[in-house]
């Protein structure tokens, strides 16, 4: 397995404020890696670095074996895509257009039309998402689960080797939740799509993730399998918080529950 | 394909329109209808005093549609049209001082468009040197043009308190815009200018179409958005200086069209951008006819007339689509 993204000593941030200290991690091609920690521990900030759009301070980051800030802004886009946690909420917009923007890393100055071809990869990846019926509808009239699956079918539309997602289904119904994590798990095991997602919900990431990385105060706490990432020891210091990690009986992967105060005295 | 014939069909469409417009609005004038000059008196109408009204009706109304356009593009906001950013009160500004100190008399009428190109010429100077910033957010880059246009107003105010009643008139009636322009090279200069703006505009659609997802997004989609922002900014704000030092301040053009056209063909830029170019210049020339005909012979201000007619028409079209 060749090392697709390499960040080396980096620490990055916004103005003066640094949010990432001196991260050191390596992913494979076709990994799945879970970024888990709680909010403000840097996992938004660290997508941002491997997506290009946030420079790091110091340090450097490697994709594809090529210093990441030295390719060119479209070229990387033909490698990596985003599911941002903001959706497109108010767009007037009809599906296919909206997916086929995944399309403009594409198509060069001089190209003012989609081609056939982009249609069809746009049809094939509604096919996939299993939207395709909804291909005329327009964005603002989706529901929160279809809007979901129509950003993710217009990430895959740009054709990517790096999938980056930020929390992609913590507004979702669980029937959505388990069906976008199925979808993207087929992607990883047909196309070898390598992908690290943000996960509020410790448990999605145990059951999803081949791969832990558990982030606090812009560090590496820890970096490993769910079983070596989520102990009771690790999360109470990181999150301050009292849990109980038990076997999740069908997976046999780590499940945690949270302890409320009225239990404690017990 | 089926978006290119839409496309065709669509620019056809817009360009059909704006020749009815045209040659309605090269007809009529308070001379009365001429459809074909019989003599060189009445050619003399069509052609000197007629043709060169439509154009830069043409020229102006399509530059400022334009410009509104790509403005509420950049800031991703649907209030903003081609004034907000400060480039008209500028304008009005060195207008007033150049009446104020008399320019018009020494140089003739031509200076108080050089003086109001200059003051909107500082206006977007300072406008794209604040853009240069990095952090500065475009919220408060927006800000900083309302800013601008409130100090400029507040002065041309003070111009107005010191002066006498009749220069207040002329700068007054400056601001109401007119489409009476007498140099026919400016109106030539913008007509070019504007087609040229729309041209190079084209290629910019699909930037356009993705910075509606937001600056993020159309990052991830391999756009270099700051720069792609400062030139466009750039150029709205130049095709609006020069609009505004020839016509003056004519307003809601700017505003009105881009957000009928998102009415009539959705939000697609590629789309967006010629229809708003050209049915703001038909609007434009339409609402000119008016202004020269509806009182003859005195003139209505054309300001007035597109604020009228075209706030109404707006007004209508949205409540009826709810």
């Amino acid at each position: 397995m060749a090392k697709l993204v390499q960040l080396m000593n980096v620490s990055c941030g916004y103005g003066k404020k640094i949010v990432l200290r001196n991260v050191s991690i390596s992913i494979e091609e076709g990994e799945i890696v879970g970024v888990i920690g709680p909010n403000g521990s840097g996992k938004t900030t660290l997508l941002r670095a491997i997506s290009g759009i946030l420079r790091p301070k110091v340090g450097s980051i490697l994709f594809g074996g090529k210093n990441l800030s030295k390719i060119p802004h479209t070229e990387l886009a033909k490698k990596i895509a985003v599911v941002s946690q903001e959706g497109p909420h108010d767009l007037n917009m009809r599906v296919m257009d909206y997916v086929l923007l995944g399309r403009i890393p594409y198509m060069g100055p001089f190209t003012f039309f989609e081609k056939d071809e982009d249609i069809k990869i746009a049809m094939d990846c509604l096919g996939i998402m299993g939207i395709l019926h909804l291909k005329d509808e327009l964005v603002s009239n989706l529901s929160g689960g279809e809007r979901q699956l129509a950003v993710i079918s217009r990430a895959l539309v740009q054709n990517p080797t790096l999938l980056l997602l930020d929390e992609p289904t913590s507004h979702l119904d669980i029937a959505h939740k388990v069906k976008i994590l199925n979808i993207l798990k087929k992607l990883n095991r047909e196309r070898g799509l390598t992908q690290i997602v943000v996960f509020h919900d410790l448990n999605l990431a145990s059951e999803f993730c081949g791969r832990l990385i558990l982030l606090s105060e812009g560090e590496v706490v820890c970096d490993g399998t769910p079983n070596q990432v989520l102990t009771f020891q690790n999360l109470e210091n990181v999150y301050r918080t009292m849990v109980i990690v038990k076997e999740n009986p069908i997976s046999s992967r780590p499940y945690v529950f949270p302890v409320f105060e009225e239990w404690m005295k017990r | 394909m089926e978006k290119k014939r839409k496309w065709l069909i669509s620019l056809f469409f817009s360009l059909f329109f704006l020749l009815l417009c045209g040659i309605g609005s090269l007809v009529t004038g308070p001379a009365g209808f001429l459809f074909f000059p019989s003599d060189q008196y009445e050619r003399a109408i069509l052609l000197n005093i007629r043709l060169p009204r439509v154009l830069l009706g043409f020229a102006a109304g399509g530059s400022l549609s334009l410009s509104g356009l790509l403005l509420q593009g950049i800031f991703r906001n649907p209030l903003v049209e081609p004034y907000t950013l400060g480039i008209s009160g500028g304008a009005a500004l060195f207008v007033a001082l150049s009446i104020v100190a008399r320019l018009d008399e020494i140089f003739g009428q031509f200076a108080i468009s050089v003086a109001g190109f200059a003051g909107s010429l500082l206006v977007i100077l300072t406008i794209l040197t604040l853009s240069s910033k990095r952090h500065l957010k475009k919220e408060e880059l927006l800000l900083s043009g309302v800013m601008i246009s409130f100090i400029s107003s507040s002065f041309v105010m003070l111009c107005f308190s010191l002066l006498k009643s009749e220069d207040v008139h002329r700068i007054i009636f400056w601001m109401m815009g007119t489409l009476q322009e007498e140099k026919k090279e400016f109106i030539l200069f913008l007509s070019f200018l504007s087609l040229l703006s729309l041209f190079v505009s084209q290629f910019f659609s699909l930037h356009l179409n993705a910075l509606q997802l937001g600056e993020e997004e159309a990052a991830h989609l391999g756009i270099d958005v700051f720069r792609v922002k400062r030139f466009l900014l750039f150029m709205s704000s130049i095709l609006t200086g020069v609009t505004v030092s020839i016509t003056g301040i004519v307003g809601f053009v700017g505003l009105l069209i881009p957000h009928l056209m998102r009415l009539l063909f959705g939000s697609d830029y590629r789309f967006l951008l010629f229809s708003s170019f050209l049915f703001g210049s038909s609007f434009l020339i339409v609402c000119d006819t008016l202004s020269r005909t509806l009182i003859k012979p005195a003139e209505l201000p054309v300001g007035v007339i597109t604020g009228i007619v075209g706030g109404s028409l707006f007004l209508f079209l949205l409540l009826r689509r709810k």
